[in-house]
């Protein structure tokens, strides 16, 4: 089914909304969880959720790409249920080595500014990320927010491991300057 | 803030980048880029002969000095100085040159910008060009290794620099693309940075009112100005990776009768990256250098037109400005796709190979034209202007939307009432135009007029050597080709099958079936090529 048909049974509260949701793009959300989370069972129930926090949002909501919008849905509901997990401490899992990774990025202190802050962090986000060549772009968001593990990232660019660790450190370190360069400092 | 919240803000990322990402690889596209290595090829040349009078008698005794020049130089009586230069071809198909008969391009993985051959008899002082990066690798090597982030990194500095400059310059792009592309029924191109560059050459060269007049039509305050501001679009511009040819290049033949000021000299290879060729222009040998520092540099693009460059024995100085650019699109046409459809032209119908490809991207309109660009790798974008029904095509040349259409990633586009995001399903003719200005017409209009008047013109920063000089012929040819070539079935096609057709609430349809105007940019928003196709 197209998406706008899809969108459309939303709209009209059809409840096959959520079915064909399901079919077209279960794996690709699953997918995203599952990088996040690392657990099937938690995985699914994020997955799930996500239909249903769909179905909520539409309407008024009518997304323009329902793959990325649904996946936005997945995303932040996994960063919910990390936090619920991990509230102590951090173990070894991916996602885990995908926020560390990013501490390179922010300054790690609380700031008083940060409403204001993230939605125009977003928008310099998307300037930072579209002067970056092709490759690194994509590659950049394929770590950090498809949230995929480095040997993923470097099959799927046919390059090595240590390529993707390389180039990754240094679109971070690219990041912040032009965090830094532009009065953000997060 | 912690790394956690920045992850959440990571997910508000535009979508459109999101939904490329989720099907993107580099696995199809490197392994055909050395089969099929470039989806947009262009050249350009601008020639500026600056002589003596048609008639007279020229006698200059080596007492009379003026500055660091001296000379000694006799010309009979009653000879007629006509110079002819040619260059462009106007019956198209020059790039048959270009490439080895299984379709791969001679030049295309590495470029060596001194690698040109000069008979002895001529001396050369050669520019200090930027070595090649990523020289014997190939695309994919270069790509995923660090030569690539270094390179793209001190790039990066450039051509930051030269986007803040390029607001300046529009007024000039505008101009330039005003006085070339309009035409009744025949395809048109230029190049207006190639232009600007030489321009910028002749001002350096001139004096007084001479200079004052180029400067105005360039749109820049002063000499000092100018050399920045050619220095930073220079480096810009000038990209010579495995992945991408941009290769500017500038020179000046001169004759060896005559005594040149060693510190213009100087400012020119510094500040212009200009090569200097000093030798006797009446010799077939100095012709014959011409031609092959003109087609090293256009990459055999031009190589029929270049044939027919000669130089005069009573030439005081050509200058030679040349541009020559491959890149490939980064989601290219599925080439199994092309299909044979009409163009209905100025003159006639007639059947044009029409590529076709559905993309997500910004679309901006005007109650003018629709334009959307289609981006190169490791480069600016090919913008393509559909003129809305009753516009005329020759309007849209000096319209000023032109160049708002062209993005520069900033903040103001976000919110840019005549951009918008759509889904587009695209049809594009392949083509190869190639055309040819004289330019002299244009300097006038453009108040450029000291300069062509032997009795008016000041070109003594050049040489004190020769009174009454003046440009006696500038002429400009350009050719754009583009096809098809690269992956077949590219990313943003493979998303549309994998992912559906998205909500259609801004879905057009962009069809180049009628005249278009299109505009090639640098990564620095640089006017690097632009045109007007009027028939197929």
């Amino acid at each position: 089914m197209k998406d706008e048909e899809i969108v459309k049974l939303y709209w009209v509260r059809d409840e096959q909304a959520i079915s064909e949701s399901s079919a077209k793009y279960g794996s690709y959300c699953m997918t995203i969880a599952w990088n996040i989370l690392s657990d099937d069972e938690d995985a699914k129930e994020c997955v799930n959720d996500t239909w249903l926090h769909a179905w909520n949002s539409m309407p008024p909501q009518k997304p323009s790409l329902l793959s990325s919008f649904l996946g936005k849905i997945t995303r932040n509901l996994s960063i919910n249920r990390y936090k619920e997990k991990h509230r102590v401490k951090r173990g070894g899992n991916n996602i885990d080595l995908i926020l560390e990774e990013l501490e390179d990025v922010v300054s790690g202190n609380e700031s008083p500014e940060e409403t204001i802050l993230k939605s125009e962090l977003k928008k310099e986000m998307d300037i930072f990320l579209s002067s970056l060549p092709d490759i690194q772009k994509f590659m950049f968001i394929r770590r950090y927010w498809y949230a995929d593990s480095i040997s993923d990232i470097a099959s799927r660019f046919a390059t090595t491991n240590n390529n993707v660790s390389v180039t990754l450190s240094r679109i971070r370190k690219e990041l912040r300057s032009h965090l830094r360069g532009r009065g953000y400092i997060i | 803030m912690k790394s956690e919240e920045l992850f959440e803000v990571l997910g508000d990322i535009n979508e459109n980048d999101i939904k490329i990402a989720a099907t993107f690889t580099t696995k199809k596209k490197l392994s055909k880029v050395r089969l099929l290595p470039y989806a947009c090829a262009a050249a350009a040349l601008l020639i500026v002969i600056i002589s003596i009078p048609m008639i007279m008698t020229f006698n200059i005794d080596d007492t009379e000095q003026t500055g660091n020049t001296t000379s000694v130089i006799t010309a009979d009586p009653g000879m007629v100085y006509d110079i002819i230069l040619d260059s462009g071809d106007p019956s198209g198909n020059t790039t048959d040159n270009s490439v080895d008969t299984d379709g791969s391009p001679v030049t295309y993985d590495d470029f060596y910008p001194n690698d040109y051959t000069v008979p002895e008899n001529i001396r050369v002082i050669r520019a200090d060009i930027p070595n090649p990066s990523g020289t014997n690798m190939t695309s994919r090597e270069f790509l995923n290794g660090e030569a690539h982030w270094e390179w793209w990194c001190d790039y990066k500095e450039w051509y930051s620099a030269s986007q803040e400059l390029n607001h300046d310059l529009n007024d000039y792009y505008l101009s330039m693309m005003e006085q070339t592309l309009v035409s009744d029924e025949k395809n048109t191109v230029c190049s207006p940075l190639n232009t600007f560059i030489a321009f910028s050459v002749l001002a350096e060269i001139s004096d007084g009112n001479t200079r004052q007049q180029i400067l105005d039509m360039l749109g820049v305050s002063d000499i000092e100005n100018l050399r920045t501001i050619v220095s930073t679009l220079w480096n810009s511009n000038y990209i010579n990776t495995p992945e991408i040819k941009s290769i500017l290049a500038n020179s000046i033949w001169l004759n060896e009768s005559l005594t040149y000021n060693d510190d213009t000299l100087n400012t020119l290879a510094d500040k212009y990256y200009v090569a200097s060729f000093i030798g006797d222009p009446g010799n077939t040998d100095m012709s014959e250098a011409l031609q092959n520092w003109t087609n090293h540099n256009t990459g055999g693009l031009l190589e029929e037109s270049v044939k027919e460059l000669n130089l005069d024995p009573t030439t005081v100085m050509a200058i030679v400005s040349t541009i020559y650019y491959k890149a490939m699109w980064s989601f290219e046409f599925n080439e199994e796709a092309t299909t044979q459809e009409m163009f209905h032209g100025i003159c006639r119908d007639s059947v044009a190979d029409m590529m076709h490809t559905d993309l997500l991207c910004s679309v901006y309109s005007t109650e003018n034209f629709t334009s959307l660009g289609l981006p190169l790798t490791d480069s600016g974008s090919m913008y393509f202007y559909l003129p809305n029904d009753g516009v005329d095509i020759n309007s849209l040349a000096s319209d000023p939307y032109i160049i708002n259409a062209i993005e520069h990633h900033t903040l103001e586009e976000h919110y840019d009432e005549h951009r918008k995001n759509c889904i587009v399903h695209m049809s594009v003719p392949k083509f190869n135009i190639s055309y040819k200005t004289d330019l002299l017409d244009m300097l006038t209009v453009l108040g450029v007029t000291d300069s062509l008047d032997p009795k008016l013109s000041d070109f003594t920063p050049l040489t004190g050597d020769a009174d009454e000089i003046y440009i006696s012929r500038a002429e400009h040819a350009a050719m754009v080709e583009i096809d098809e070539h690269g992956v077949t079935g590219a990313a943003y096609t493979d998303i549309m099958l994998e992912g559906g057709a998205p909500e259609i609430e801004y879905e057009i349809d962009f069809i180049l079936d009628r005249p278009f105007m299109f505009i090639i940019t640098g990564y620095d928003g640089s006017i690097l090529f632009s045109g007007i196709i009027r028939n197929m």
